[in-house]
Order: C-alpha cells, then structure tokens, then sequence
C-alpha cells in the first residue's frame, strides 16, 4: 500500500475510534483510568525491589510519571474528543444561562420562531402561486396563446377568462376552434400548437357511484407536445381527437385513483360514465402532473376536445361548439422554437390570425383585428395566480417588515444582554480563558437559542402552510391550493433571521470581551458612580464603597463575597485607580474558589493555578499578575 | 521550537510502534523495552507515553485487549496491525533517509572546514 493507502487507512480507522470513544465515553474513561494506574502500581513494584520503601516508590513513581491530570488530557486531545468535550461542556453551560433568564429566552425563541414561522408559511404560499412551473419537461419553453382587443373587437362572444389591461384593453384567452385548426396548420413560428379547455365540473360515475369531477379536455396532440407519459396505460393520442363526439376515452388523475381506485391498475379499461356519456379509461397519470390549467391542483379527468359535445350543451345561437366560428372558446398553447424570439413568432403567428379570422368571420366595418400576445405558458393557464398576484405581493413585503422587525428585536435583546455580560466576560479573560475560548461559549449559547427557536419555527411553518388555504377556502369546496413544506423557503428565512439576529450579536459580545478588559471594568464603575451620586460622602469613602458595590455586581451569577465585608470595613487605603481596579477585580476573582480567609484565598489561587495548567489557559495577563500582587500585599496587610 | 517538537513526537511513536512489534506489550512493558533497547540511554517522560499509544491506536496503528500480566493484575495488552506495521516500515525508511542526508552534510561541513 502506498502512502496515500496508509494515510485513507488511518482516516477511516481514526473515525471509527472516534465513535467509539463518543458512544461509549464511560468506558474509555475507566479504562483510562485502569490503565494508569497499573503503570503506576508496576513502576512501584518496580520500585520497591530496587530497594526503597513502600511509601518512597509510590511517591517516586508519580513523580516520574508526571502530571496524571494532564496526560490524561492529553490522551484525550490524542482522540479527538477535546472539541467535543468543550462542545458539551459549553451547551450545558448555555443551557443554564437561558434557564436563569426565562424572560430573556422566552422573548428570544417566540420572536425567532414567529418570523422564521410566519415568513416560511407566506412565502411557501407566495411560491407556490407566483413562482411554481408545470410539472412538465422544460416548461419555461411553453408559451400561452392570448388576445388583447379594444371596444370594436370583432369577437362578441366568448367563453373563458377575461379581464383589462391597464390600458383599458380587453385581455382573453380563448380561440374558436376553427381559428385553431388554421393557425395550427400554418404555424411555422412555434413547435406544434396544441389546445385544451377546462369544465368546471361534470358528474362522473365511478362503480355506480356518482361525484363531481373537474374534467379537462386535450387536444390529440396535448400529451405529446407536454411530452409527459401517463404512470399507467397509455396517453391520449392524435387518433383519439377525431371526429366530434368520439374517442371516449379518458386518462384520470392520480388524486381520482387514488380516491376511487385506491390506485390500484385495475383502474385502466374500467368504463365510468362522464355527464352520462360511458367513457373508458385508458390511462392514470403520474403524481406531479397537473394539465395545462394550473401548477397547484389537478383535474380529475382528461379527455380528448372531441369529446366536448357530449359534455357541454350547444347554444342555439353559436351553433356546434367545435365548428361555431362565432363562440371563442378554446385555449392554445406551445412550445417555442429554439432561434426564434417571441416577438418573431408573435408577429408570423398574428398575420395566420388575422387570415384565420377573415377567412372564419365577415368582420363588419369599423370592427378591429384582436391582437395576439404570446404569455409565459410555464405556469399553464395560472388564474389564481394572476388573480392573487398583487395581494400576495403585498403580503410578501408585510412580512418581510416582520421578518425585519424580529431580526431588529432578537437583535436587542442579545445586545442588551451584551451589557449585562459584560462583567461575567471581564472575570472569565481575568481568570485567564483565552479570546477564542469565550467566543466559542457565546456561538454555543447563540446556537442554542437558535436550534430551539428554528425548530420551533419549523413547526409553525409546517403547519401554517397546512392550515393557510384551509383558513381562505371555504369547508365545502375542495381545496385547490396544495402547498407543499419548502425546504429551501424554510432554510432562507432561518439562516437570514439567525445569523443577523444572534450570530452577530454573539460575535459582537464575543469581541467585547476580548476587548480591553481595563476599559470594561471602568465602565462598570462609571455606571456605579452616577447611581452613587446622591450620596455625599468623601473621596475615600466613595473610591472603597464604588468598589465593593461594583464587585458585587460584577459579581453576577456567582455567589455574593463574603470577604468583601471584612475589606470593606479594613479600609484599605485606595492608592490610585488603578489599585482601585486590582482591588475590586480581586474580590471578584476570589469568588469562584471560594474563599473566606487569607487561607482560603491561597487554596483558591492554588486552584486557578492548577486549572490553567490543566485547561492550558494560556500566559497570565498583565492585569492577573498585578491581582496577585495586589493580593499579597492585602494579606500581609490584613494578617499583620 | 514547534518543529523540534514534531520530530520528538514523530521519534517517540517509531519507538512506540518498533518496541510492540517484537510482541504483545502493555504501556509499561513499552516503556521498558524502549529503555532496554536503548541501553538506558533515552529518558522518556513517562506519561507522555500514553497520548502516543492512544493515538497510535486511534490511527489504527496498534490494536489493544484486556489481558492478565505477569503478577496477575489486569492490564491493557497493545499488539502492532498490519497498518501500524506499514507505517513502521515507513517511518523507517523515512528516518533513515532522513539521517543519511543529514549525516552527509556533516560529514561534508567537516571535510572543508
């Protein structure tokens, strides 16, 4: 094995020892401990053979052997487990932090869990409607057929979606079929052109039982030119789309399957009655296909246009839909041509429009040609869309504002917390943690409030877009807006609220106090001195009384100092502000060991001592150094 | 000073891996056979040896079992696998590369001077 072998080798054996040492911790450390201490015991033995006693080879192996702490440590480190431990050790320690402070925690994780909630719900939906594309090949190639015509239009009587542009111009979607038949003969412009019309609803029997279906009809050439297969038996083909009124066949949805087949195959050739024309069907579609109509929802049934006399009743006055050249009915749609631009096709496709009508019509005079537009088709049809288009947009900017405002509150909140930390960050650099030690607690404690606030959010997101369209429909209808959870919409807003939020504001408290500690402790005393300010007493009464009260109050979470009184009522004398901060820092520092005498403290510093040596905390800094000789000279002080 | 450390370490876990190839070792029989090869002639801090072996055998170096020593006590038994063997082989060659270079420079510096 080659050098590159050895090296995958040991990667691969390095991971598997570390899930090891993770999953069975307990273990690993007994057997640590086992095995320390058989050298130990062997190097006695050893030991006392040559010669010494008992007690001297036990003392003489731990000598040699060195610090016990330490390379046990170090094995540790030796394992990988030295971030995992710190990892731990700080969640725990965040943990804490955020019970002491409900109010904060609470406050925090709703705020965070409302916006990432709120927004992942919104903006699902606001996708879904606006940005969603047919579950088809390549549907950003599909292009909708419509026509835009002033007052004098020549086309007088329609039946589809209409509405005004800005321009006061009427927007339409629909063609006579006649009109299609040409266009579609003498399209060079476009890839076959192909058309469908959507029934509101038929009345469908399914083994003699009777429901209401929404039925879409499809042009002999719909299902190649989508160029989607059906899941089972075989799409609607050209042959299917003869003369009118045959090709009685039909292609369900997967939903209907589902409801009336239990998907089962069994649904293909099984013969249902549509508006009581027997029907057969030949195929089921695929779960994401969802016709031309909309991205959302499906219709239950497609059939061949052909069909369309059976199922909608003529009027007398247009006479048979499929040949009336008066009834504009029919949507049309089609793939571009790669190398031709819209406008192109447009222009090419408008002169067979305008031939198509003169030749199917006798426009009267003063009537005007329609204009045709070639609209985006990868949305299919889209009405909701459309119709929700501006609401949503609204809707999306409201909640971008809360988004926004959540961001701005978490923010203050961890600022404001920045503050009030400060003085426990100015203790921990004073007992020696490195910089980087205590940015890491901060990440830890900001990710905490983030992991609990995302997933709260997470579950508001997920039911907020269950629950939206529910809440906009009514009980009744079937729900035709099926939002399915967004991974990516969630990701977005989570990331954008937790990293402007807490991250940065974790990072800020984190640099705060790698900061200049000097400036953080006068800081505390310049807020003591204004609430001091009422109290008239002397300079040196002032200098001792600030110090003890800021102590206690630097103090934070950790136990108020006993052995401040006794300093207090010594009166040291107060040299100079600097000697002030040394005595004060002191105090401080002196309330994690412990201590409530001269004894104590030594104990306490042998401790600190210890600890730093242990956790490899670094040199001493400037202002440690000067505690300890601060701290000599009150002893000595304070035996004598 | 850092790559001096490098080296010592490097030195210690050859020493390590060479000492539990002639057979099964615990941690204490390891460091007595490194000194019993070395004549008593290299001190080894006796702790430090542990971090090695760990990461020796967290690197799939060594495989280690729980066994009976010789006065009956229960002691972590470490035996060299055959990636530990191969590294061993490479070190080997490495070091004496390493030392075959740098001794001829000495020897160079010598003669001119």
């Amino acid at each position: 094995m080659n050098t590159f072998g050895v090296a995958v080798h040991a990667r691969w054996s390095r991971l598997r020892s570390w899930l090891r040492s993770i999953s069975s911790r307990t273990r690993l450390e007994d057997d640590m401990e086992e095995e320390l201490r058989f050298h130990l015991e062997a190097r006695t033995a050893d030991l006392i053979a040559e010669g010494l006693s008992p007690r001297e080879a036990a003392r003489q192996a731990r000598i040699e052997f060195g610090g016990i702490a330490t390379h046990k440590d170090n094995v540790r480190r030796s394992l990988g487990l030295r971030w995992w431990d710190d990892l731990r050790a700080d969640l725990v320690y965040a943990t804490r932090i955020l019970r002491k402070s409900p109010g904060f925690t609470l406050i925090a994780v709703s705020s965070l869990a409302l916006a990432i909630g709120a927004n992942t719900t919104i903006f699902s939906v606001a996708n879904e409607l606006l940005y969603e594309r047919l579950g088809v090949p390549h549907p950003e190639q599909l292009r909708l057929f419509m026509l835009t015509g002033d007052k004098k239009n020549v086309i007088h009587s329609s039946w589809g979606m209409f509405g005004r542009t800005p321009d006061g111009l009427t927007i339409a979607d629909s063609f006579s079929y006649p009109v299609y038949q040409q266009l579609r003969r003498n399209n060079k412009a476009l890839q076959q052109i192909f058309a469908f019309k959507d029934l509101e609803r038929a009345n469908v029997t399914i083994n003699g039982n009777a429901q209401a279906a929404q039925v879409e009809l499809v042009s002999g050439n719909f299902y190649q030119q989508m160029d989607v297969r059906p899941a089972l038996g075989r799409a609607i083909l050209p042959s299917d789309d003869g003369t009118p009124s045959t090709g009685a066949v039909a292609i369900i949805s997967d939903g209907l399957s589902v409801r009336a087949f239990g998907r089962s195959s069994d649904a293909v050739g099984k013969v249902i009655t549509v508006n009581m024309s027997p029907v057969t069907i030949i195929g089921v579609n695929a779960p994401g296909f969802t016709g031309a109509k909309s991205v959302q929802v499906s219709p239950d049934i497609f059939m061949p246009l052909s069909m369309i006399p059976l199922l909608h009743a003529e009027s007398s006055r247009d006479g048979p839909i499929l040949t009336s050249t008066r009834l504009w009915w029919v949507n049309l749609i089609a793939r571009a041509k790669p190398g031709i631009s819209d406008e192109q096709a447009r222009g090419s496709l408008e002169v067979a429009l305008t031939a198509a009508i003169r030749n199917t019509m006798s426009p009267k005079a003063g009537e005007t040609m329609p204009r045709l537009e070639l609209d985006d088709g990868s949305r299919g049809l889209n009405f909701v869309g459309k119709q929700f288009a501006k609401p949503l947009r609204v809707l999306m900017v409201l909640v971008g504002f809360v988004l926004l405002l959540a961001c701005a509150n978490v923010a203050n909140l961890m600022l404001a917390r920045t503050y009030t930390r400060q003085r426990e960050m100015s203790v921990r650099l004073a007992l020696g943690a490195a910089r980087s030690r205590i940015l890491r607690q901060v990440l830890a404690e900001g990710l905490l409030l983030s992991v609990i606030g995302g997933t709260l959010g997470l579950i508001f997101g997920y039911l907020g877009r269950t629950a939206l369209p529910k809440l906009v429909f009514n009980a009744w209808e079937n729900v035709g807006l099926n939002v399915p959870f967004n991974w990516k919409v969630f990701c977005f807003t989570a990331a954008i609220t937790l990293f402007t939020g807490i991250l940065r504001r974790s990072a800020r408290l984190g640099r705060h106090a790698g900061g200049d500690q000097y400036r953080t402790q006068r800081g505390g005393q310049r807020n003591l001195h204004a609430s001091s300010q009422g109290h008239q007493r002397t300079r040196h009464h002032r200098l001792s009384g600030r110090s003890v009260h800021s102590s206690r109050r630097r103090s934070g979470s950790l136990h108020p100092h006993p052995y401040q009184s006794q300093l207090h009522r010594s009166r040291l004398p107060c040299r100079s502000p600097s000697a002030l901060r040394h005595q004060s820092a002191v105090k401080t520092l002196s309330c994690p060991a412990g201590c409530r005498s001269p004894r104590q403290y030594r104990r306490g510093s042998a401790f600190r001592s210890r600890s730093r040596e242990r956790y490899s905390l670094g040199r001493r800094t400037d202002l440690e150094r000067a505690i300890h000789r601060e701290h000599t000279y009150r002893r000595c002080n304070l035996v004598a | 000073m850092p790559k001096q450390a490098d080296l010592m370490q490097g030195t210690l876990d050859m020493l390590i891996l060479k000492a539990v190839s002639l057979g099964r070792l615990h941690g204490y029989g390891v460091l007595l056979r490194i000194q019993q090869i070395s004549g008593e002639q290299l001190v080894i801090q006796q702790g430090s040896l542990y971090p090695a072996l760990f990461r020796l055998e967290h690197d799939g170096a060594l495989r280690s079992e729980w066994g009976e020593s010789e006065n009956n006590r229960r002691a972590k038994y470490y035996t060299l696998t055959a990636q530990g063997r191969r590294m061993l082989t490479q070190e080997t060659e490495k070091w004496n590369r390493m030392a075959g270079i740098i001794g001829d420079i000495l020897d160079l510096t010598e003669v001119q001077s």
